[in-house]
């Protein structure tokens, strides 16, 4: 019996990525499958005051710290967040107000140099001859990381997106695009669009119901793509002081997998939707995130002979 | 002064989608340049030139080129941004020689795909007609005339305009699919045609097939008569075959294209280089091969043909019922031997033309889209669709530029068209001085390259960036080769038009507190 662990949407979150780390020893998995989104969201300016204090927006506060400890300890917390920092006085955050190209720049930067430390905290950490790590973008991931991730191939983590890789004896294949999303993320298609991606991938394989489909957007209509619904403005819709949760995920995906009823689909993407669903004999599951509490969620998958055995939720 | 005690940044990305393979890298390479390499300058220029050889002329151009697109893959994959050559530019040289080089590049390649739409209709017009005149059936042409005519062939050129745009406009997967399903079009003619040519049996057999075509003992009346009017075969001539670069050094021109739309490649380090170069030889090959099967066939008897045709129209029109253009379309339907074969085939080869003017479209937008990011091109040139990732409003205003130059066609306006020639020219010399910089200058750039070699201690891409320098500098020679007093003034004008949209731009930006220094520090977002 070969354990697979599943986790998804870290955005850049420090603290989950080192609870990824500790899932080999901690669940005596054989395989690892750590995907999309991979990065954070936004940069946190901490500014130089000047007079020996410093100053950051973040968790919803400004925050006045002294400096040496209390600025290093808040750096970390806003790393463990999920989002990036950068120590600097005044005129430099005017001066990145008035550039977003240069803040774009700066973050991506920042973006690689994270992503790269993990794949070394991640070679460092698990022993790669024993098991099996899967690396694998998000809708929400710039394309730069994928050179990124890919460079770590001679040193044992696979890369997924460019055709069938195995796992655990399972083919498996994997989408980092998802259908359209108000926010206009970089790797978004539409539903034929992404018919078309999944029908290519399906096209290599021998037989689906024997594979994996590891595939970021979760499907339309079921329990793992329930989301606020949002107004022209993008603020949730509530109905009678709750929030209205409609079904956002893809109908492409949903109509692959009863079609060719994999042997189980790992998906993500929605945050708040983590959970599990069947459609036909193929099992769904979404893990969800919880990246800004420092949650890590995920799935433990039983593999035996080509068939899922038992699934369940872990977080911690 | 943004309250900073609130500040947060977040990511911008630009909204464009990265679809592009080095398939598609290749396709666009042989496709840009392929339309007028293949059917005219192969074989419409043998009299004046005489005693080129072409085939020689288009080896040159390749090793020419070569080193140039080899430097444009790397320096693609070292930024690969939307904007191409225009971010090298402007990152090393500065905003205003790189906003330049790019408003000349857009203006010329904008009018040139409209250039192309309206040559391709007169294209496959000429095919209809020599069908007609060859198998006597009158109302192809008649259909085949017409659309020889201005006025069929500014209608034309508006729809294939109007089709590219909407194409465009619909996203870069839309362009791909398209563009892969039509660059096999016209290649399959061709190699078609190429194997006619090498399979011809001679020049007693060429002869037969042209007259069964033309009527009895035309094809020696033209060399006879061509003759008789001043017209001598030339021995080879290395000084000519030189002169003749003006011609291949355009048919190579929009090889590098593109790059322009490199914020739209997967994998760029990869796909950029690989499709370059394979693309690059190929397309050298390609000329070579075109070149040398048409003249084997052939052989003096094309520049006869082009002599009477260029000096003498009438005499043509008197042997053979009808003018019909040289091109490499002509040639094959004149030995064909089955009329409606080479008329499929001859129009299946005049859809290069086609071909290359998506690429147009894509790129030019993608520069508008560039230009714009970096806030020396309206704001609203940057407006990305969401559903297609295209920049509609660049497609759009690119859409203007196609359709003035299917007009300044029908006019007729050649001044305008000289003028062509050097803005696409123009960005090479400040793009290979650019790249011989870059690794002293930005170092932190260069530090992304995938080629990082050395030769004697010079960086690689300083000693191609070198070399690009020195050809862009030989492009505007011959280009400057045509320049009259008219050219230069509406060369003035075009300059001056986008200076004036480049001040105003920047009037703005200080209005608004944008310090543009900053946003040329740094490369675009993705």
């Amino acid at each position: 019996m070969a354990k697979l662990f599943f986790s998804v949407d870290v955005h850049g979150a420090n603290s989950v990525w080192r609870k990824w780390l500790k899932v080999p020893d901690l669940y005596d998995v054989d395989a690892l499958l750590l995907c999309g989104d991979l990065t954070g969201k936004s940069l946190v300016p901490i500014i130089d005051q000047g007079d020996g204090t410093w100053n950051a927006f973040y968790f919803g506060r400004n925050w006045n710290l002294d400096e040496g400890s209390e600025v290093d300890e808040m750096e970390q917390r806003i790393m463990d967040a999920g989002a990036y920092t950068l120590r600097c006085d005044k005129d430099r955050v005017e001066e990145l107000s008035n550039n977003p190209t240069e803040v774009e720049s700066l973050m991506m930067t920042m973006i690689r140099d994270r992503i790269a430390q993990w794949m070394e905290s991640l070679i460092d950490a698990v022993d790669l001859n024993k098991v099996d790590v899967l690396v694998m973008p998000g809708n929400d991931d710039d394309w730069d990381i994928d050179e990124v991730i890919k460079s770590f191939g001679d040193r044992g983590i696979r890369w997924p997106l460019d055709g069938v890789v195995e796992i655990l004896g399972a083919p498996t294949i994997s989408l980092d695009y998802v259908n359209p999303t108000p926010w206009e993320t970089p790797r978004e298609d539409s539903e034929k669009g992404m018919a078309k991606r999944i029908e290519k991938l399906v096209g290599h394989l021998d037989d689906p119901s024997k594979a994996i489909f590891n595939l970021h957007a979760p499907p339309h209509g079921t329990m793992l793509d329930l989301a606020p619904e949002l107004d022209a403005n993008k603020k949730p819709v509530t109905v009678a002081g709750q929030v209205n949760f409609v079904h956002v995920g893809s109908k492409a995906v949903r109509n692959a997998i009863e079609k060719y009823q994999p042997m189980i689909g790992l998906h993500g993407h929605i945050h708040e939707s983590y959970g599990h669903d069947k459609l036909g004999e193929s099992p769904v599951v979404n893990p969800g995130s919880e990246y800004g509490e420092g949650i890590l969620r995920g799935y433990l998958i039983e593999i035996e002979d080509g068939r899922v055995g038992n699934h369940w939720k872990v977080e911690g | 002064m943004p309250d900073e005690q609130g500040v947060i940044f977040t990511r911008r990305a630009s909204g464009l989608v990265r679809e592009l393979s080095w398939l598609d890298v290749f396709i666009f390479v042989v496709a840009g340049p392929a339309a007028s390499g293949v059917i005219f300058y192969s074989v419409s220029t043998a009299a004046d030139f005489p005693g080129a050889s072409l085939p020689l002329a288009f080896l040159i151009g390749l090793l020419i080129f070569l080193p140039i697109t080899i430097l444009v893959a790397i320096t693609s994959a070292t930024m690969p941004r939307s904007g191409g050559l225009y971010i090298a530019v402007s990152r090393v040289l500065g905003p205003t020689l790189g906003y330049m080089s790019a408003w000349l590049l857009f203006v010329g390649y904008g009018i040139s795909s409209g250039v192309l739409g309206y040559i391709v209709v007169g294209l496959i017009g000429s095919g209809f007609s020599t069908a007609g005149y060859a198998g006597g059936a009158d109302v192809l042409a008649r259909i085949g005339a017409a659309m020889q005519t201005p006025l069929w062939q500014t209608l034309g050129g508006f729809i294939w305009v109007i089709l590219f745009w909407y194409i465009a406009y619909n996203g870069i997967r839309k362009v791909k699919n398209i563009m892969r399903a039509m660059f096999f079009i016209p290649l399959v003619g061709t190699v078609i045609a190429v194997v006619w040519f090498f399979a011809s049996g001679g020049m007693e057999s060429v002869a037969a097939s042209f007259n069964a075509v033309w009527g009895d003992g035309v094809f020696q009346a033209i060399q006879t008569r061509a003759a008789a009017l001043g017209w001598e075969t030339p021995g080879f001539s290395f000084p000519t075959t030189i002169s003749a670069l003006i011609v291949v050094i355009w048919a190579y021109t929009s090889i590098t294209i593109i790059n322009y739309a490199g914020g739209e490649i997967k994998t760029p380090k990869t796909s950029m280089l690989r499709g370059f170069l394979t693309g690059t030889v190929f397309v050298g090959l390609f000329y070579m091969i075109i070149v040398y099967a048409v003249y084997k066939a052939f052989g003096p008897f094309i520049g006869s043909y082009d002599f009477l045709h260029d000096n003498h129209p009438e005499v043509l029109t008197e042997l053979m019922g009808g003018l019909v253009q040289p091109s490499v379309s002509f040639y094959f339907m004149s030995i064909a031997g089955n009329v409606w074969f080479g008329l499929v085939v001859a129009v299946s080869i005049a859809l290069w033309f086609a071909n290359s003017i998506l690429p147009g479209f894509l790129a030019n937008s993608r520069l508008a889209f560039a230009m714009s990011m970096d806030k020396s091109f309206p704001k609203a040139l940057s407006a990305v669709n969401r559903r297609t990732g295209s920049p509609t409003n660049a497609v759009h205003l690119n859409a203007v530029f196609c359709f003035l130059g299917v007009i300044m066609m029908t006019l007729s306006v050649n001044v305008i068209l000289a003028v062509l020639t050097l803005t696409v020219f123009f960005i090479f010399w400040p793009y290979g001085l650019a790249a011989m910089l870059l690794p002293y200058h930005k170092p932190e750039i260069y530090d992304r390259s995938p080629v990082k070699k050395e030769l004697f201690g010079v960086p690689v891409m300083t000693i191609l960036g070198a070399f690009t320098f020195v050809a862009g500098w030989f492009f505007i020679y011959l280009s400057f080769k045509e320049f009259t007093a008219v050219v230069m003034l509406t060369l003035i004008a075009v300059m001056l038009a986008g200076m004036i949209v480049y001040l105003y731009q920047q009037w703005r930006n200080k209005q608004e507190g944008v310090d543009v220094s900053r946003i040329y520090s740094q490369i675009p977002p993705e």
